[in-house]
């Protein structure tokens, strides 16, 4: 049998204001579990580029690689498309994870007087927002730095990609911000990748460990992995 | 002299707020010769018989069976929802776990779908309405077969009474920083999930559940574990888990 | 009538002077269909009238109390059609005291192969309430009991499964047969979800009204027949009127009337109380159950008792030691010295006597003095053999949530040092007099669940409250309301502009406004207190002539001294706690009244009753079928009068009554 009707003269629901789904643009519609779910699957996709782009990155530990890998790169036709989904994957994620935040501040409008945790809560769990937002300034300025070549630190004159690379992390400041904006997506990924496993239902009591085990090594790895080329450039003395 | 036989000194700030209109604020009281053997309800009890003495009014609190059970007790005791205690209502935690000359800070829970009536109390309907949203299995009385005809693998049944173990207290939700009630309402719809009872309805459900929690004004879930740390019955994220891929299966049927 | 003209302390302790001579007023019957036990339920569902299914939406029904009875009989009825409106005084229906429920409920599913049937729970059931229920009652909810369970898994009650993914059964409460199906420890707080996920479901259908923070504070009558409730709003303190063609009191029991108990703490009598004052009769309310497993007593402000499951007793031994005033700790009484008394008393059923035995055993030996822990009231309730035989693991496998609570409130770890027990007031059978249909003689009044009076006789069995409760409300209501709304016009349903509504109000607003300008000294709660050691020490566990007269005349001066001296903070118009209360007590202490009368009244001892006077050469509880054999239902005449008995004559043609006997 099919739920009862409601009967036609009943005042129907009165204990309620009940479901209009959220309002705002930018919502666009969907639940708070749909746009977790897009922020994990776009996390998992960039999580997925990270490890790309170090690869490729670390070949500037071989003489020559690098530059070869850079050319090869760019002779590429799909370069821009694949710029173009990246850049897509990448808004998607900060946009709909900032739309969330915004959503997640108004349904608490008074902090405890007293702020405590249980100790489940860790810094990185608790600072997404702000470490994604460090991660989301770092980006702007090293896509200004890297690709269109703005130059914010020191104002190296060079040839290839790997001179350029090499002597801005040699310098103090690019070297600083480097390492800074880089660990910054460390402490992100080390609560991030468990959560978007979590998010995306891939998470059970038997997995909870083994997961967020791999969430914080992906973090620390990713993060160390940048750091060693950051390093290198400062033991090369940029050369 | 042991604070066993004295009784406990304690140091109380409690929110105080008249009605949903009025502002609150906090009061300071003092209160001696508290025993150790008592639950922190009756130590409210007997805060409360103080002011009615001193011809103050009482605080007004949530409760009624005191035996952890009925989840209508709960407030944030120094920070913490039901107190510090692991799997532990206010009404099951006892004085004994506070040290003498405690002070001890008493706000309600605070979300913006648990709006505050009084003091402590707080109005959780939000959590009735995702119930009514889908939170049941539609079978009207008198149309169920026997109970046997269908068996249920002892391990499912077993993770079905985990799941529904959730008294609906709302600690998850005042425990989260988001005042998410992803918590509360996977419970539910893992424990019919688990269930062949609940697969008829599975998709429709949960879809219908996730639309009211988040017309209540919840917020979304971002895996900080509060909740589960929290939750008096202990009931895991895995549950959360569990509901987002419930969803997206949902979903993807019905594309 | 409102009270300040019979509130007298003079009229104390008259009325319930000659008590036990009373004289009936009238006789009652109880409409139960004649012909063989077994096909008068099935013949009375063929019996009774049908509302036409087109009408059923334009009778209005309102069900006060949101507890298994409640919300099941909410949720069968908007199923059905009816337009039904639920007031619940919690903020949320699934607060109800059912959810505290831990054992199991009974069904007579015969799932074990061990030789249950129909029969034998229906004569297990007027057997074990010592033949004080109504024979008709028993063997229907013994019929039903089945259904519920149908009923309650495919709602999804994750009852407690064997490996083959059938349902698993266990004995309990020393039932011969294994027909208790549980859920862990949670069984009353399973049914209730599954009850109120049905509620819900209508609810957000929109079939069902409902209506929370609302205390029910008067029943309005008209011509005869309640026709509505006067409810106030608890968050705004208005109050409100609700008119409908007929009201369902499932507002559970009256064991607060005894302050600590295991009931929840807003557990009340108000509702069926003011029912009664509106002509409702009130029946054998002096059946209070005592169960002996609680966690004693330990000190001043303690609020309230805890229950553990009974189950306790399956594996637990309850001794004390042999000589009074042991100062030892439990551990180290060497096992020559420890008495193990119910073993000793009873060797064919030891620890499992029923509950009533049990308790007053713990009494007698206590106030021998070989009563342990700090107060002396307690017994031990020992594992140390059990742990030794089975192991720590399976011990926690089958009590560790229980062990868990148990630490929690003592301190104490029951897996190293014995528990310590004491018998605490738990359900109460009495309650308001229905007929076979539930409907009390207002007609149009019906009352369900732990409310009224009808199937637990003198004592109830473990696992058969949560039975009662949805039995009620799945599969009796549905039927016996149908047959009263179809004898019902539609145009009988009265304006909330009636004056009957407009004087229920206006003395209910009187009711409040005295209280809150009293302005005395003494807190609601010091009251009741008070109250609940003289019902504990006078009409609890024991009871006898002298200490029943002596209670009826303290209760009088004490209700006097409440609506002179009580202080109750704030104001009608808010969220006012204080005031909540202080009507539950007002009307505990009228009530308490009529509780010592029917326990003067009753000479016997039976069940959970059990008169001083009235005990076999052994100590065991004596019954008087020649005079007794019936149910008292007393008829409200006025507060502090004596109330006027009606008596409904039992027969037993099925359960031929026997004493008890557990040797």
């Amino acid at each position: 049998m099919s739920e009862p009707a409601p009967s036609p003269g009943s005042s129907a629901r009165i204990s309620a204001p009940i479901a209009t789904p959220r309002a705002g643009f930018l919502h666009a519609g969907l639940s708070s579990v749909t746009k977790k779910y897009a922020v994990a699957m776009s996390g998992l996709a960039l999580v997925g580029f990270l490890f790309a782009h170090l690869a490729g990155n670390l070949l500037i530990l071989i003489p020559g690689a690098f530059d070869q890998y850079a050319a090869a790169l760019h002779a590429s036709p799909l370069l821009p498309l694949a710029e173009i989904g990246l850049f897509a994957v990448f808004v998607v994620h900060v946009a709909l994870a900032l739309v969330c935040a915004r959503a997640n501040r108004d349904a608490k409008p008074q902090k405890y007087a007293v702020a405590a945790t249980r100790g489940k809560a860790t810094l990185a769990s608790r600072t997404m927002v702000i470490t994604g937002c460090t991660v989301l300034v770092f980006v702007i300025v090293h896509i200004a730095h890297m690709k269109f070549r703005a130059p914010l630190f020191g104002n190296p004159t060079v040839e290839t990609g790997s001179q350029w690379v090499l002597r801005t992390l040699a310098h103090p400041l690019g070297a600083l911000f480097y390492a800074a904006g880089v660990c910054a997506v460390g402490v992100h990924l080390s609560h991030g990748v468990w959560s978007l496993f979590q998010t995306l239902g891939w998470n059970s009591k038997r997995w909870h460990a083994r997961l967020t085990c791999l969430s914080r090594a992906v973090g620390a790895l990713l993060a160390a992995g940048f750091l060693l080329i950051v390093v290198y450039a400062l033991l090369r003395g940029g050369r | 002299m042991s604070s066993k036989e004295q009784g406990l000194h304690l140091v109380l700030e409690v929110w105080r707020q008249k009605g949903p209109e009025d502002a609150g604020r906090f009061e300071s009281y003092v209160l001696d010769s508290v025993s150790p053997d008592n639950s922190f309800l009756e130590m409210l009890d007997q805060l409360n018989e103080k002011l009615v003495k001193e011809g103050q009014e009482p605080v007004a609190f949530d409760h009624d069976c005191r035996e952890g059970i009925c989840g209508a007790c709960g407030c944030v005791v120094n920070g913490q929802a039901h107190g510090h205690e692991k799997g532990t209502t206010l009404c099951q935690l006892h004085m004994r776990s506070f040290p003498n000359g405690a002070k001890l800070v008493l706000e309600p829970f605070r979300a913006t779908a648990f709006p505050v009536l009084r003091d402590l109390v707080v109005d959780r309907s939000a959590f009735d309405r995702i119930i009514q949203a889908g939170g049941f299995v539609s079978v009207s009385t008198g149309s169920a077969p026997d109970a046997n005809l269908v068996p249920v693998a002892k391990d499912n049944a077993e993770k079905a009474m985990d799941a529904a173990a959730c008294i609906g207290c709302g600690a998850c939700v005042a425990s989260c920083k988001n005042s998410s009630a992803m918590l509360f309402t996977s419970a539910k719809v893992s424990h019919l999930a688990l269930l062949p009872q609940g697969q008829v309805e599975r998709e429709r459900r949960v879809a219908a559940m996730v639309a009211q929690m988040d017309a209540e004004g919840f917020g979304a879930c971002t895996n900080t574990q509060e909740c589960e740390a929290a939750c008096p019955k202990e009931i895991s994220i895995e549950n959360i888990a569990r509901m987002n891929r419930e969803f997206f299966k949902a979903k993807l049927k019905r594309l | 009538m409102a009270e300040s003209k019979k509130t007298g302390g003079a009229t104390t302790a008259a009325p319930s002077g000659n008590a036990a001579s009373q004289a009936p007023k009238g006789t009652l019957d109880g409409r139960c269909p004649k012909g063989p036990i077994a096909d008068r339920w099935t013949q009375h569902k063929f019996e009774l009238k049908l509302v036409n299914p087109a009408n059923k939406r334009k009778y209005e029904v309102l069900v006060v109390g949101t507890g298994l009875a409640g919300a099941a009989a909410a949720a069968s009825l908007a199923e059905l059609g009816y337009n039904v409106t639920v007031l619940t005084m919690h903020d949320s229906p699934r607060r109800a005291h059912s959810i505290a429920a831990q054992g199991g409920i009974n069904a007579s599913k015969n799932y074990k192969n061990d030789g249950d049937s129909t029969f034998r729970l229906f004569y297990d059931t007027v057997k074990g309430g010592d033949y004080r229920a109504r024979e008709s009652n028993v063997h229907r909810l013994a019929e039903v009991s089945g259904n519920i369970i149908d009923q309650c898994v495919a709602q999804g009650v994750p009852f407690a499964r064997e490996y083959g993914g059938y349902l698993d059964n266990r004995s309990f409460g020393g039932a011969q047969v294994s027909r208790t199906f549980y859920a862990r420890g949670q069984t009353g707080q399973q049914l209730l979800l599954g009850a109120y996920s049905a509620l819900s479901r209508n609810v957000g259908a929109g079939t069902i009204k409902m209506l929370t923070r609302r205390d029910v504070l008067d029943i309005v009558v008209v011509d005869g027949k309640a026709r509505g409730v006067i409810a106030r709003n608890l968050v705004n303190g208005k109050l409100e009127r609700y008119g409908a063609h007929a009201v369902l009191l499932c507002t559970g029991g009256y064991g607060n009337v005894f302050f600590l108990s295991t009931n929840a703490k807003a557990c009340n009598v108000t509702a069926a109380w003011r029912a009664h004052r509106r002509g409702a009769f009130f029946a054998n309310p002096c059946f209070t159950q005592i169960h002996p497993t609680c966690i004693p007593v330990h000190g001043d402000i303690q609020s309230k008792l805890t229950l553990m499951s009974e189950s306790l007793r399956n594996d637990g031994r309850v001794w004390v030691p042999k000589k009074a005033g042991e100062t030892r700790p439990g551990a180290d009484v060497p096992e020559d010295e420890r008495d193990y008394f119910l073993e000793r008393r009873y060797p064919s059923f030891g620890n499992l006597v029923p509950r009533d035995v049990a308790s007053r055993a713990a009494k007698q030996v206590c106030d021998e003095g070989r009563g342990v822990g700090s107060t002396r009231l307690a017994v031990y309730l020992d594992f140390r053999d059990a742990i030794q035989r089975l192991g720590k693991n399976a011990i926690a496998e089958r009590y560790g949530n229980l062990f868990q609570m148990y630490e929690k409130i003592t301190g104490e770890d029951p897996y190293r040092v014995p528990m310590r027990i004491y018998p605490a007031v738990h359900y109460t059978m009495g309650g308001l007099w229905v007929d076979y249909n539930l409907m009390s003689n207002l007609p149009g009044l019906f009352v369900l669940g732990e409310a009224n009076f009808s199937d637990h006789g003198a004592n109830r069995l473990g696992a058969s409250a949560l039975m009662q409760g949805l039995a009620d409300g799945y599969f009796v209501i549905p039927y016996t309301l149908g047959g009263f709304l179809a004898t019902e016009p539609l145009g009988s349903k009265v304006s909330t502009d009636h004056a009957a509504f407009a004087q229920a109000e206006a003395e209910t607003k009187e009711r409040l406004q005295k209280m809150l300008s009293a302005r005395g000294k003494r807190t609601v709660d010091s009251f009741h207190r008070e109250l609940g050691i003289l019902m504990w020490d006078h009409c609890g566990m024991a009871r006898n002539d002298a200490g029943l007269r002596r209670a009826a005349g303290r209760i009088a001066e004490l209700r006097e001294e409440f609506w002179k001296n009580v202080n109750v903070p704030g104001s009608g118009t808010e969220l006012n706690q204080s005031l909540e209360k202080a009507g539950r007590v007002a009307d505990f202490l009228e009530f308490a009244q009529t509780m010592v009368h029917d326990a003067l009244y009753r000479t016997e001892s039976c069940g959970g009753h059990f008169r001083e006077e009235s005990q076999t050469p052994e100590g065991e509880a004596q019954r008087d079928d020649q005079n007794f054999s019936h149910v008292a239902a007393w008829e409200f005449t006025g507060i502090g009068e004596k109330p006027a008995l009606h008596r409904e004559e039992l027969s037993f043609e099925y359960c031929k009554p026997s004493q008890r006997s557990y040797k």
